[in-house]
């Protein structure tokens, strides 16, 4: 029984990184900029948290700043594909790229090393105990030591689906999405509305970055992000978009991963358990699209 | 008069394609010279030394010329993929797989000394096909878009190879103290290609150059290359014209898998005699095979100066960091920024591409 609640949390702790991505990436997909650099985005972001925590000792200042460098990064993608129409494809390799060569860069000029860097005296995000579960015992082993950040990626989730669907913003942000000529007719800048929106929901990849690099304890390992970005741009496209839809999607590959968490040390070797996310990806969308089909299928008939 | 406007259009165009690789590169070269100088070092002095470690001595050209092996091949399945529309990049886990097919092929299969090399390299092909063909599959039948598919089909394909070389095929040989990286069992003599003279490059940087012009060859020459794009542009269209879509999907799909996965096993058979654990994955030879085909705006030719320039940047870059204490990944900065800024010009190719399946999308559902 405990350890059925060790995997909820685990699952907790794992889907909010994913889910804080997919949000980015739904409003990204919602203005049609195609953004493949989420990957880029959460190591540059992740790792420049850490820097600053390790230099400055500062926990709000670290997540101000990862939040900056992500509007940033998101920022030179959105302007390279909306302003110098660059392939939004390569625009997004090319700083996934940059960002694994200048954060390993980094790394080995700063801390002299590839690996992992664990400073044992240099804490974490605060963990937020909450008064009123503290005594039951499941519940309380589901709940423990979450991040501020943790639960606030649920809340934006319910206002990022109020700003795209009850706001005027948002519906001028969906409606450029679906036709963009209809959209600048109506006198909206369709390019200053892509970027500003892309650039501002960088910052929830920002938050995604504190919790990789500050979530337990305050540290850095050589790519981090770990494919998350990729992770997170499928569950996107399972959700086509939606924030609340993202939950479900983002929840789906956080299991699977603390699944492949929890069966370590168990018959079934290492590198096996860490293929289980990435086929629970391919096989989430293809089911999901051989569904789709069948149901569009049975309502024309 | 008309001559004259004629040679002048001529100009402009050249001008106008080098111009904006020149460009590209410049900035990345800049940007990286201020990298290098923010940590106290000298930019001319850490690109001269990255020069002289790429192309200055015989044994350097040639190492150059053996990294750029699997790069050119990884660029090829790319080209291929890409200029028929297909935006997929898998090259990485079919190149993977390749890798490991070889080195156990090699390996493992009892086979007269005459048919080792063959036999591995058709095992690579094979392989790599096949898992391309796979993401062929779930785009055909499912519609999993190939960026995603893709991307999670490399993670799978790498963490799958580093099971098989940490434990059911670890080199039985092997001190288990000494390594770093696990391994497959190091591949006989008959099994490895063997370099073109004494201290010259192997002969897979040679069979790259052929699978360089088989593949110019086919895009200007046949109508593979006409074919393949309807396919991927307008299903309905080629369907039109007598061409199957569907059959074009997988024969483009093998193609740029068999590059990839004989990428992989040049570099088993060539360079390294074995799989070891993370070899593709943590030289990202995938990766900067695709940048190398977008420089080269898909052409095969291009794709191979651009992959031995990229590749001379990597090499050059180590003899860099060795002599000077940069750290390596500044090529990888490099890398980065001048992808970046070349991405604008591929409107031309791939813009085109979503303009026109956009078109015929919405001509298919009026």
């Amino acid at each position: 029984m405990n350890y059925l609640a060790q995997v909820i949390n685990s699952t907790l702790r794992e889907i909010t990184p994913i889910l804080l991505v997919s949000l980015c990436a739904g409003v990204c997909s919602k203005v049609q900029v195609f953004n493949i650099a989420l990957e880029g985005t959460l190591l540059m972001s992740a790792f420049f948290a850490f820097l600053t925590h390790y230099f400055l000792r500062n926990i709000f200042l670290s997540v101000a700043v990862a939040m900056v460098v992500a509007m940033g990064m998101t920022f030179i993608m959105s302007f390279f594909i909306v302003k110098l129409k660059g392939q939004p494809m390569i625009v997004g390799m090319a700083l996934n790229t940059f960002a694994r060569g200048f954060t390993t860069f980094l790394l080995s000029v700063v801390f002299k090393t590839k690996g992992a860097v664990n400073p044992s005296d240099l804490k974490g995000l605060t963990k937020l105990d909450l008064p009123g579960i503290r005594r039951i015992p499941f519940v309380s082993t589901m709940f423990s030591s979450l991040t501020v950040i943790d639960y606030l990626a649920f809340v934006l989730a319910v206002v990022m689906f109020i700003i795209m669907y009850r706001t005027v913003i948002g519906f001028r942000l969906r409606a450029l999405g679906i036709n963009q000529s209809a959209a600048s007719s109506l006198g909206i800048n369709v390019p200053k509305y892509q970027i500003l929106a892309t650039t501002f929901s960088g910052c929830m990849i920002g938050l995604a970055g504190c919790l990789l690099t500050l979530g337990r304890n305050a540290m850095f390992i050589q790519d981090i992000s770990g494919a998350r970005g990729y992770v997170a741009l499928a569950a996107n496209n399972l959700c086509k978009g939606h924030p609340l839809g993202a939950i479900i999607s983002s929840a789906l590959f956080g299991f699977t991963t603390a699944l492949a968490q929890s069966l370590q040390g168990t018959a079934i070797r290492q590198q096996l358990l860490q293929c289980i996310p990435y086929i629970a990806t391919i096989a989430a969308m293809a089911f999901y699209n051989a569904y789709a089909k069948a149901k569009a299928k049975r309502q024309a008939a | 008069m008309n001559n004259e406007r004629n040679w002048k259009r001529t100009l402009l165009a050249a001008v106008d394609t080098i111009t904006q690789p020149l460009i590209a590169v410049l900035i990345s070269f800049l940007l990286g010279a201020v990298v290098i100088l923010v940590i106290g070092k000298n930019p001319l002095l850490a690109y001269g030394e990255m020069i002289r470690g790429a192309f200055g001595k015989q044994v350097y050209l040639m190492n150059t010329l053996k990294r750029a092996t699997p790069i050119v091949m990884g660029g090829l399945a790319v080209c291929i993929a890409w200029r028929s529309g297909y935006e997929a990049m898998g090259g990485e886990g079919q190149m993977i797989l390749g890798a490991m097919a070889a080195a156990l092929a090699g390996y493992y299969l009892p086979l007269p000394a005459a048919l080792r090399i063959p036999a591995a390299l058709i095992a690579a092909a094979a392989v790599g096909a096949l898992y391309s063909m796979f993401s062929g599959w779930l785009f055909e039948k499912f519609d999993v878009t190939f960026v995603i598919s893709t991307l999670m089909l490399n993670y799978i394909a790498n963490y799958f190879a580093a099971y098989l070389c940490n434990y059911p095929l670890r080199d039985p040989d092997a001190n288990v103290y000494q390594m770093q990286n696990a391994q497959t069992g190091k591949l006989g003599p008959e099994a490895i290609l063997p370099p073109i003279v004494k201290g010259w490059v192997h002969w897979g940087f040679v069979l790259a150059i052929v699978a360089v012009l088989i593949t110019w060859f086919l895009f200007k020459k046949t109508s593979f290359g006409f074919k393949s794009r309807m396919g991927g542009l307008n299903p309905r269209f080629a369907l039109y014209g007598g061409i199957n879509a569907r059959k074009m999907l997988y024969l483009v799909m093998i193609l740029s898998g068999v590059m990839a996965g004989l990428g992989g096993a040049f570099e088993t058979m060539g360079s390294k005699s074995r799989y070891v654990d993370q070899m593709i994955f943590s030289t990202g030879y995938a990766w900067t095979g695709m940048v190398a085909a977008l420089l080269a705006n898909m052409n095969p030719i291009g794709t191979l100066a651009a992959s031995i320039l990229l590749a001379g940047l990597a090499v050059g870059g180590s003899t860099m960091m060795l002599n000077m204490d940069i750290p390596l990944e500044v090529c990888n900065i490099i890398e980065g920024i001048i992808t970046l800024f070349m991405s604008a010009r591929m409107i031309r190719i791939v813009a085109g591409n979503h303009r026109r399946r956009k078109q015929a999308k919405g001509g298919s559902e009026a």
